[in-house]
């Protein structure tokens, strides 16, 4: 059997023809982040001894929620009082894993790596444009580098992160699959009035399927 | 040329002349002109005709508050009515048109209306085309009729050209308004270091100062001030200042609606790329403060509404800031000290003041002295009681006033003037204050309503829409009010001093408005209180006379306060009409409610981006490219676009449905599943949350297998219904319709988090995580086999209802050995990038199989003909199991949410709308869905409804039609006779007959 | 539009909740021993309060959780927001007639 390759909802597009090396005048930049795994972490507020668990399994402690945790190329975002988001490469395996260490715990491990799309927006005017569609107050001193927040923007439901580095101002927008024309179509009209380019995309997971 | 134009002074760019055109005719302006200063430097009064009588009307004021001076700009589609000219920037090119007026606005048709305005009271509508007998329908009729001759300028009818835009903001204070209290308020809080955003609706910072720029403030004049404020919050990295920018809201938690104008001042080459027109601001703030100014309150008098008749501040406007007379002659006409003020710097400027009639009987007060000093002839207790002329003032009659106010005391004399000043006082603009809920005080020396006490916490108004009208205490309060502001937001930076400045306000006052004439109220001329909607005092009147007491009836039933000014002018001379004629103060008869907005808005604003494409999402699946490559027609299912058949070459639907199903039929067919919800459900007490949300039992389910599910709501009505899976000891996923999937998790969210936080049990949403493709009909496993060809598929290996795990086209995927076609059927899972390859797979290996796609309708179809439901089309939130004969899927032996309402008396009444299947007697006939079921043929009328078709179709594999209903008592109706009156006459006679038109055993899918 | 203050995620516009009536009403624990009547005041009676009220909210679009709030139906003003299952914060109670 022949190979397949991975499709995400903006191939159609082609944005890889129209992305430029480097945001240059522009005010916004447009990148999209292909195929990084996600795994949605669960462990119950009053769970004690499977938060703790969870926590050493991660290497990592768990953050309060709208709050983030690194550990190198794996960043965990706060959803919720019980709720985490796990992004990292092989999702797979880490579900995987993370199910074998945990499974005498009560917990949930979901492998959701195809359950986002994610965009990553950069620019002097990046605030200006999320601000037309997302309803929280994104004021540098008020969404610090780390954080992440579940919105709306506009009429998507998004995942928003702000970067850890401050000066660079970047955002990953995470959405549903079928809601990421949606949002690009948006993000692109909305961006009109400030000159946005796209960026050439990242490629964090495998674009081939194994060979069956 | 424009020969009302100062030859100096003003804040127009007389290096940027332009030009623009007024019905037909070309004038010149400057750059920094309104369309109304424009007009009037060249002596262009006359701007449009009245609402209802077709009066000739002029420009009244030089703000928001405008009644009369409203244009039609531009073209259509890029064409808009009702711009107020005392607010509208002049524009290069412009092309204004004026309103009401055929064939023209001096010589105009429909002002022979004034001829019968005996016949037009207040009312008048309501009374004529209204009523017993006449209906909705004739109102209609007449309604257009009277629109067209009455109404506000026209719409476009094209779709507009232009785009907007929307955003939201966030700051910790909003400040409204720049004059003299915003500013001051604005530098206050800005020295603090919270972030501040001052909004100014006006183009340039300053507001009254525009107009009075002779003022003195910290010992400079009043636009040296504002330069030197404006450049301070200019260098303050916290603070945001917006011009062209109105707060027309303030709603909950200090939430306001801001509309900007961004480029309507800018010709289109002048635009920039992609530059919006307009912007609605969401804007969120900690602490807001209201410096919306005051607005002047005219006097009434008989024929006030003649062009040339000018508030006395409006006058001064065009004098300072545009720099043009607006007369030659002036009579000025008052019952206060301030608007002398006005008088003096018109007089100054060379314009002639024939008299100043003060209503007050010993004027006095600072700007008197003054006009004494300089000689004005001032008439101490006269009025001007009537004017004369026809499209422009000529003169007015002036008289002695008696000491009651309400009649002349002789003394009538007629002075020659083309412009006649009117002053009344000030009105603050409370309209924030309020809109926000807070409380309004009357106050009786200055006769008007100032905030009292806020509706919500962190507001506050400060200068003259508090009702402070001297500079010095307008600058203090707006200070203090800034300071105040930001200490409750802890912000102690230093916020340095007051600025000072001289203290008169427009006080004393005479307590008239309404000024006596020589002949009673009606005669020989109209007294007009709304001049926007030719309201008189006469009509007040006649409406009290008939009954009206409450000031809202009033509003409603003489149109006083309404349309585009909302009364601004009007309301507090109306409100003290009714309080004089019913002998009650004022406070008692109280305001009309202020609303949203406080002047007209866009509605492009409103819609921003949401148009076209972007006006909903449209959620399309992993598959979606294939379909559309291959010319699928799609239906919308909430908000997901699907497949709804796939037409070939000449095929119309009904032959491409006939053919998906007997592909399914016959062979194999593919249905892109994916939009099914799908719910990951995890932890040790999952089975027994299912036991508790689904009516059935499901602690018997084996790992491996699957159960079809009914989900109920607390009222024991049909939610929702779906197959589940035990993929684990503590391990399930649950399947909803496509339509209800966030519904669902929702349901089973509350449950969990609300009723039983005891349950170990976590729910994730992997609807999108997966790309389903279910695979139907005869060949649908030695097809799945070629491409999983690592999978058992055997019944036995596989049974129907159960799950397995395995590589499909080389990606781990879940199958599902499920039917809703009633064929055997597989359901493959991939994660959703692998979703399009999957089906290129299925569609690549089937082909010698004679695979088809089916849409939605061949799967309705195919579902109807096996007697499945689908929520949402046999149910609709009043259908319980027992109506639809699904008695077998509900327990008797544990609870679950829906079943003690499911065993009230009701549930069970034989009567109740059942589910049955009908068969028409013509099999060729197909019911209409929705179509109402009868007992009897015949004439007579009305006929008792049993209950409605809710699916109907053409079933080739019955070879007829068929159709499902819901009928009262219908299960004991099998083999009766009912009838379906159709549209048109037409009545179609029916079988009732079981619901289930194919395999009635279900030996095909478990084949 | 209200600000809703969220236990988890903190002050958010109304848009992002979805409203969830009147709070601290348990489901019965054996409905199928209650009278009809007893039922349906269950089901469908809610409490129509004039100024101080305990009411339910869930953050759809943010975090998902469901949690109390003390909200003035006449002033709107938030008094205070709590977790499920906590015993409700006392607040002072404006009284309207």
């Amino acid at each position: 059997m022949a190979e397949f390759q991975r499709q995400g909802p903006l191939d159609g597009l082609s944005l890889e023809q129209r992305a430029v090396p480097d945001l240059g005048e522009a005010g916004i930049g447009i990148r999209e982040i292909r195929y990084e795994g996600a795994v949605n972490l669960r462990a119950r507020r009053a769970d004690r001894p499977a938060r703790d668990s969870l926590a050493l399994a991660l290497g990592m402690a768990l953050p309060e929620t709208t709050h983030s945790a690194r550990r190198e190329a794996q960043l965990l975002l706060g959803l919720g009082p019980d709720e985490w988001l796990l992004l990292c490469p092989q999702a797979e395996a880490t579900a995987e894993s993370l199910w074998e260490q945990l499974f005498e715990s009560t917990v949930a491990v979901t492998d959701v790596s195809d359950n986002y799309v994610t965009l990553e927006l950069s620019g002097p005017r990046v605030r200006d444009l999320l601000a037309k569609g997302v309803p929280i107050d994104l004021d540098p001193t008020v969404f610090l580098p780390g954080r992440c927040a579940q919105t709306l923007m506009s009429k998507a439901e998004v995942l928003l992160y702000r970067g850890e580095d401050e000066a660079a101002e970047r955002f990953t927008l995470h959405c549903r699959p079928s809601f990421a024309q949606y949002a690009f179509a948006w993000l692109e009209d909305a961006a009109q009035e400030y000159g946005a380019v796209i960026l050439s995309a990242e490629v964090k997971g495998a674009q081939v399927s194994s060979v069956g | 040329m424009q020969p009302f134009r100062l030859t100096e002074g003003g804040l127009i760019d007389r290096s940027r002349p332009l030009h623009f055109q007024f019905d037909g005719r070309r004038y010149g302006g400057y750059a920094g002109d309104s369309i109304a200063s424009a007009l009037l430097a060249n002596g262009v009064h006359l701007v449009g005709r009245s609402f209802k009588y077709h009066r000739p009307r002029g420009i009244v004021s030089a703000g928001v508050e405008e009644p009369n001076a409203l244009f039609q700009v531009g073209y259509d589609p890029k064409t808009e009515p009702n711009v107020k000219g005392t607010i509208a920037e002049l524009v290069d090119g412009m092309v204004l048109q004026s309103q009401n007026a055929w064939p023209s606005v001096g010589f105009d048709l429909g002002s022979v209306n004034q001829c019968f305005s005996r016949f037009l009271p207040s009312g008048f509508y309501y009374k004529t085309f209204m009523g017993p007998g006449r209906g909705t329908k004739a109102w209609m009729l007449y309604e257009r009729m009277i629109r067209k001759a009455a109404g506000l300028g026209n719409a476009p009818t094209r779709p507009d050209p232009d785009s907007y835009d929307k955003t939201f903001a966030h700051t910790d204070i909003l400040v409204v308004g720049s004059g003299p209290a915003g500013l001051s308020a604005t530098l206050a809080a800005g020295r603090s270091g919270a972030r501040v955003l001052l909004v100014e609706m006006d183009n340039a910072l300053g507001g009254h100062l525009l107009s009075a720029p002779g003022s003195e403030i910290d010992g400079l004049s009043g636009l040296v001030w504002v330069e030197k404020a404006a450049a301070e919050l200019a260098a303050l990295p916290n603070v945001t200042v917006m011009t062209r920018t109105v707060c027309f809201a303030a709603y909950d938690h200090n939430f306001f609606a801001l509309w900007e104008n961004v480029s309507d001042h800018l010709t289109d080459a002048e635009r920039a790329q992609h530059q919006p027109r307009h912007r609605l601001i969401k804007l969120r703030t900690g602490q807001a403060i209201f410096a919306a100014g005051a607005i002047e309150r005219p006097l009434i008098f008989r024929d006030n509404d003649r062009p040339g008749s000018m508030l006395a501040g409006a006058a001064e406007t065009y004098l300072k800031r545009y720099a043009v007379r607006a007369g030659k002659r002036a009579v000025l006409v008052t019952n206060n000290d301030g608007a002398y003020r006005g008088a003096l710097a018109l007089n100054e400027a060379g314009i002639e003041i024939a008299a100043i009639a003060d209503l007050r009987e010993t004027p006095s007060g600072h700007w008197t002295a003054e006009a004494r000093e300089r000689r004005l002839p001032i008439l101490a207790g006269q009025g001007v009681f009537a004017t004369e002329g026809s499209k422009r003032v000529e003169g007015v009659r002036i008289g002695k006033i008696g000491a009651d106010g309400l009649s002349l005391a002789g003394g009538e004399e007629t002075h020659a003037c083309d412009l006649v000043l009117n002053a009344g006082g000030w009105t603050p603009s409370v309209h924030l204050h309020s809109q926000a809920k807070g409380k309004l005080v009357w106050e009786e020396e200055g006769q008007y309503f100032r905030p009292g006490v806020t509706g919500q916490k962190g507001q506050g108004s400060v200068g003259a829409c508090n009702g402070t009208f001297g500079l010095g205490a307008i600058l203090a309060e707006g200070h203090a009010g800034g300071a105040v502001a930001a200490e409750a937001l802890g912000r102690s930076g230093p916020v340095g001093a007051a600025p000072a400045a001289g203290d008169e306000s427009f006080l004393p006052l005479r307590r008239l408005w309404l000024i006596p004439a020589d002949k009673p109220l009606g005669h020989q001329g109209k007294h007009f209180v709304d001049q926007q909607n030719d309201v008189t005092v006469a009509d007040l009147k006649l409406a009290l006379r008939e009954g009206y007491r409450s000031i809202e009836h009033l509003k409603r039933y003489t149109t006083t306060g309404m349309a585009t000014d909302q009364g601004k002018t009007s309301n507090v001379n109306a409100l003290t009409l009714v309080a004089g004629t019913l002998a009650k103060p004022i406070p008692e008869v109280g305001t009309t409610t202020f609303r949203p907005p406080y002047t007209p808005i866009s509605f492009g604003a409103w819609m921003g981006r949401d148009v076209g494409d972007l006006l909903d999402p449209l959620r399309k699946t992993a598959m979606d490219p294939w379909h559309e490559a291959n010319g699928a027609e799609f239906e919308n299912v909430g908000q997901w676009r699907r497949p709804w058949y796939y037409p070939q070459a000449g095929e119309s639907m009904a032959d491409a449905v006939e053919r998906e199903c007997r592909a399914v039929r016959g062979a194999v067919g593919v249905l892109d599943a994916s939009t099914l919800g799908k719910i990951d459900i995890q932890g040790p007490d999952a089975a027994e949350f299912l036991d508790r949300i689904y009516t059935n039992a499901w602690k018997t389910l084996a790992v491996g297998r699957c159960r079809y599910g009914l989900m109920l709501s607390e009222d024991g009505m049909v939610m929702d219904d779906g197959v589940t899976a035990r993929l684990g000891e503590q391990h399930y996923l649950m399947h909803t319709t496509s339509g209800n999937a966030a519904q669902v998790l929702a349901h089973l969210e509350e449950y969990l988090q609300t009723e039983w936080p005891d349950l170990k049990v976590f729910l994730t949403s992997v609807t999108e995580q997966w790309a389903t493709a279910q695979i139907a009909g005869p060949y649908a496993r030695d097809l799945l086999a070629e491409i999983a060809p690592d999978l058992y598929l055997s019944t036995e290996a596989l049974p129907h209802m159960s799950v397995t795990a395995g590589k499909v086209a080389g990606r781990k995927a879940r199958i599902f050995r499920v039917s809703f076609t009633g064929e055997t059927s597989f359901e493959v899972s991939v994660p959703s990038s692998y979703g399009l390859g999957l089906w290129e797979a299925l569609m690549r290996a089937g082909a010698k199989y004679g695979i088809s796609p089916f849409g939605t309708e061949a799967m309705h179809v195919l579902r109807a003909e096996k007697g499945f439901i689908i929520v949402g089309q046999e149910t609709d939130g009043s259908v319980n199991p027992h109506d639809l004969g699904m008695d077998w899927i509900v327990s008797k032996t544990k609870d679950f949410v829906g079943r003690r309402s499911l065993s009230r008396t009701d549930m069970a009444k034989p009567d109740r709308k059942q589910l049955v299947g009908i068969l028409t007697k013509d099999p060729k006939n197909i019911l209409p869905e929705g179509a109402q079921l009868v007992q009897k043929d015949g004439p007579e009328r009305p006929l008792p409804m049993l209950g409605h078709v809710t699916s109907s179709y053409w079933s080739p594999a019955a070879e007829r039609s068929i159709a499902m209903a819901l009928i009262k008592g219908g299960r004991a109706r099998m083999g009766e006779r009912l009838y379906a009156p159709l549209e048109g006459g037409k009545t179609l006679e029916c079988e009732v007959v079981e619901p289930v038109f194919y395999d009635k055993e279900g030996s095909r899918l478990r084949g | 539009m209200l600000l809703i203050p969220c236990p988890y995620c903190g002050p958010r516009p109304e848009i992002e909740f979805g409203y969830g009536s009147e709070a601290h009403l348990a489901r019965p624990g054996a409905p199928q021993e209650m009278s009809d009547e007893d039922w349906a005041a269950y089901v469908y009676w809610r409490k129509n309060t004039k100024g101080v009220f305990h009411e339910r909210w869930v953050h759809t679009h943010g975090c998902r959780r469901w949690f109390n709030v003390i909200r003035d139906t006449v002033t709107y003003e938030i008094l205070a927001a709590y977790e499920q299952g906590i015993e409700p914060p006392a607040v002072e109670i404006e009284t309207y007639v």
